[in-house]
């Protein structure tokens, strides 16, 4: 409640920020950079549904008319909930995907919201870098202003069946076998 | 585009890339400028010593993929993804003998074409070459992304500048100083990379300790303790027929049968796969130390670097970097060399120059090196995909070859169109595993299948052979090198 009233009273203020210093530009139609600024990220999962235990996600915000130095200010929050219905975090922090392994069988729901520091964004990409990198300015970001929540992504995780595997299993190891057979007992063979 | 936080200032990774890159084409230049005849550039004179044979092998079998995708598949199969990759030495294992039998029945051979054209016939020759061909291919991409990816990963230099010089490099040395460049090289690579991995191996269980690991493991990621994971029993027999195949039907270690002296290749191949095995485990395990110090993984063939980044530091990054350099090195070189030597010998001296000079082969090997190098470049540039799946995706094809090999080297009564049809219908029915179920299933389906038309061609349509048709420097040694050996088929 306090985060969403935080980013509503961001907006105000980034809406008529933008109005003040964006001058020279229509104010309608156009989105303008503070409006790009705050856009939730897009998530992607490469998988609705896994066998394996494990898939990635990625996500992404646009990048406002300034470039990189500001995409590079960015601070990530991905956050995950089961059936439990209760959202835990999975990551915070610059990188834009993740590499979820070894989960059980379930239905995972992931979301993901970007934090900008309050400062307007650096100019300097080295110096913007250098925030993003480090982990110690995490509440840098947590002062700013965030965006809302992006679309949520289901992933099902169900692992393949017993039956299946046992027989991939066997067939394994009789080629295997096999082989092993071949190559020793042809090489005893000429030696004898 | 994954953005991530580099251990390693791109200044300092760029300082290091130029000393190695000077390093390397300054020895290959060193040992290969005694090279005086093709067969000192393509087989290094036939003559080399345990000590080298056994580095060379070693070196080129643990490669970039060895320390990047065994931490790939701990990290998205935990214990039996680490286990099931060291098991990559039984393909080193079974070889030992095969190598002897190989130099004592093709004393004058230059490469695994050699034997397809003169055991099985034109037909299945050039399926081979089609099968071998992909392969190194595949696998140099899969080099040269991985070279790229580890730059970026540890220095943030661009992926494409990163992995367009290590190519180069490569590239330049090889062409320098031919297989004695490559195995010279490869001796210094393995003392690098067999320190750093045993030294890394160590440092991440007295860093993360064997008690945190577990907890946060079976807490944040319980699958990758299960020892009955589905995907992972299901991968464990792939990966072995994987490295078998790899090995039973590739050039690279053709051409080290042939080059290593005579007694030599039975010994270093076993101690070499001896002294192998271990060596995936310690990567891999640096993958299952991920969640417990808290690292993103963006992409998971990052993971290996990523962590010992974490581990080490700055100054461990620099040592990540010379080890896991050497390791993606030794084996880049060997590829080009191997793969350059069959489309020489193979595609353009057997169908268009058989009776080619000496120095006109050294001449084509030095072009096919490059244009290889070229055409990897170009495939790697966009990074369509992830190391393990490019890798992969080849297993298909090469598992499909271990019969035909094998038994053709052992039995004499192997039908010639069962080979022919074990190597096509195992890589079709290998890639239908690959694209229907997954990467884990691909070798193992390509090897059943190539394995069961052997046995039953072999069988039910017995064909009788002659071992003496496949030494051919008989024929020259009568005519001379180089001009009777090599007639069309």
């Amino acid at each position: 409640m306090v985060s969403f009233a935080k980013t509503a009273a961001y907006g105000l203020f980034s809406a008529l920020l933008s109005a003040l210093t964006v001058t020279g530009e229509p104010t309608s139609g156009v989105p303008s950079a503070q409006d790009l600024w705050l856009e939730p990220p897009t998530l992607k999962a490469d998988a609705r549904t896994s066998a394996t235990g494990y898939y990635t996600l990625s996500w992404d915000a646009p990048d406002t008319p300034t470039g990189d130095s500001i995409s590079a200010v960015t601070l990530f929050e991905l956050q995950v909930r089961t059936d439990a219905d209760v959202w835990r975090p999975q990551y915070t922090g610059p990188d834009r995907a993740t590499t979820i392994t070894g989960m059980p069988d379930g239905r995972y729901v992931y979301r993901v919201r970007v934090w900008r520091p309050p400062q307007p964004p650096a100019r300097d990409p080295a110096a913007a870098r250098h925030l993003a990198r480090s982990s110690g300015r995490e509440e840098d970001f947590r002062a700013g202003p965030a965006s809302a929540w992006s679309i949520e992504r289901t992933v099902d995780v169900r692992h393949y069946g017993l039956v299946r595997v046992v027989i991939i299993l066997a067939v394994g190891a009789c080629v295997f076998l096999a082989t092993l057979v071949l190559v020793i007992t042809g090489h005893r063979r000429l030696q004898t | 585009m994954m953005q991530t936080s580099a251990a390693l200032s791109p200044f300092t990774g760029l300082m290091l890339l130029i000393a190695f890159s000077i390093v390397w084409v300054t020895l290959g230049w060193y040992w290969g400028r005694n090279n005086k005849t093709f067969d000192d550039y393509s087989v290094a004179g036939r003559n080399v010593g345990m000590a080298l044979a056994t580095a060379t092998t070693l070196a080129t079998w643990v490669t970039s993929n060895t320390t990047m995708v065994a931490p790939q598949l701990a990290y998205q199969m935990g214990l039996w993804g680490m286990v099931g990759y060291s098991f990559g030495s039984v393909g080193l294992l079974l070889f030992a003998p095969m190598a002897q039998r190989i130099r004592m029945l093709m004393p004058g051979g230059y490469t695994a074409g050699d034997f397809f054209r003169l055991r099985y016939g034109p037909v299945a020759w050039r399926v081979f070459l089609c099968i071998s061909l992909l392969y190194g291919i595949g696998w140099l991409v899969s080099l040269g992304m991985a070279g790229g990816i580890l730059i970026q990963a540890l220095s943030g230099i661009p992926y494409a500048v990163g992995m367009t010089v290590i190519l180069g490099v490569c590239v330049a040395y090889t062409l320098l100083g031919g297989l004695r460049a490559v195995i010279g090289t490869d001796f210094v690579q393995t003392i690098l990379i067999t320190l750093g991995v045993a030294i890394l191996g160590v440092l991440a269980i007295r860093r993360i300790g064997i008690e945190p690991m577990h907890a946060a493991l079976s807490a944040e990621r319980p699958e990758l303790l299960n020892l009955l994971l589905p995907v992972s029993l299901m991968f464990l027999f792939n990966n072995l027929l994987f490295g078998i195949g790899e090995i039973f039907h590739s050039n690279v270690w053709w051409s080290r049968a042939f080059a290593f002296g005579r007694g030599v290749g039975f010994r270093a191949f076993l101690l070499a796969g001896l002294i192998w095995a271990p060596i995936p485990i310690a990567a891999g395990f640096l993958a299952l130390g991920a969640p417990v110090l808290g690292i993103n993984v963006p992409a998971p063939d990052m993971v290996g670097p990523l962590v010992a980044a974490r581990l080490l530091g700055a100054t461990g990054a620099i040592f990540i970097f010379i080890v896991v350099f050497s390791a993606l090195a030794s084996s880049l070189d060997s590829l080009l060399a191997a793969t350059s030597d069959l489309i020489v010998q193979d595609g353009y001296r057997r169908h268009f120059r058989p009776r080619a000079s000496d120095a006109t082969m050294r001449y084509a090997a030095k072009v096919t090196i490059v244009l290889l190098g070229v055409i990897t470049w170009l495939v790697c540039l966009p990074r369509l995909t992830n190391l393990a799946a490019v890798l992969h995706l080849t297993g298909a094809f090469v598992a499909s070859t271990i019969w035909p090999v094998a038994a053709g080297l052992y039995w004499k009564r192997v039908n010639p169109r069962a080979a022919v049809w074990a190597m096509i219908l195992g890589s079709a029915a290998g890639l239908w595993a690959y694209f229907g179920i997954g990467f884990y299933v691909a070798a193992l389906t390509g090897a059943a299948v190539s394995m069961a038309i052997i046995l039953a061609g072999t069988l039910l349509y017995p064909h009788h052979f002659d071992w003496a048709t496949l030494d051919e420097s008989r024929d020259t040694a009568t005519a001379g090198p180089r001009t009777q050996a090599g007639g069309p088929t």
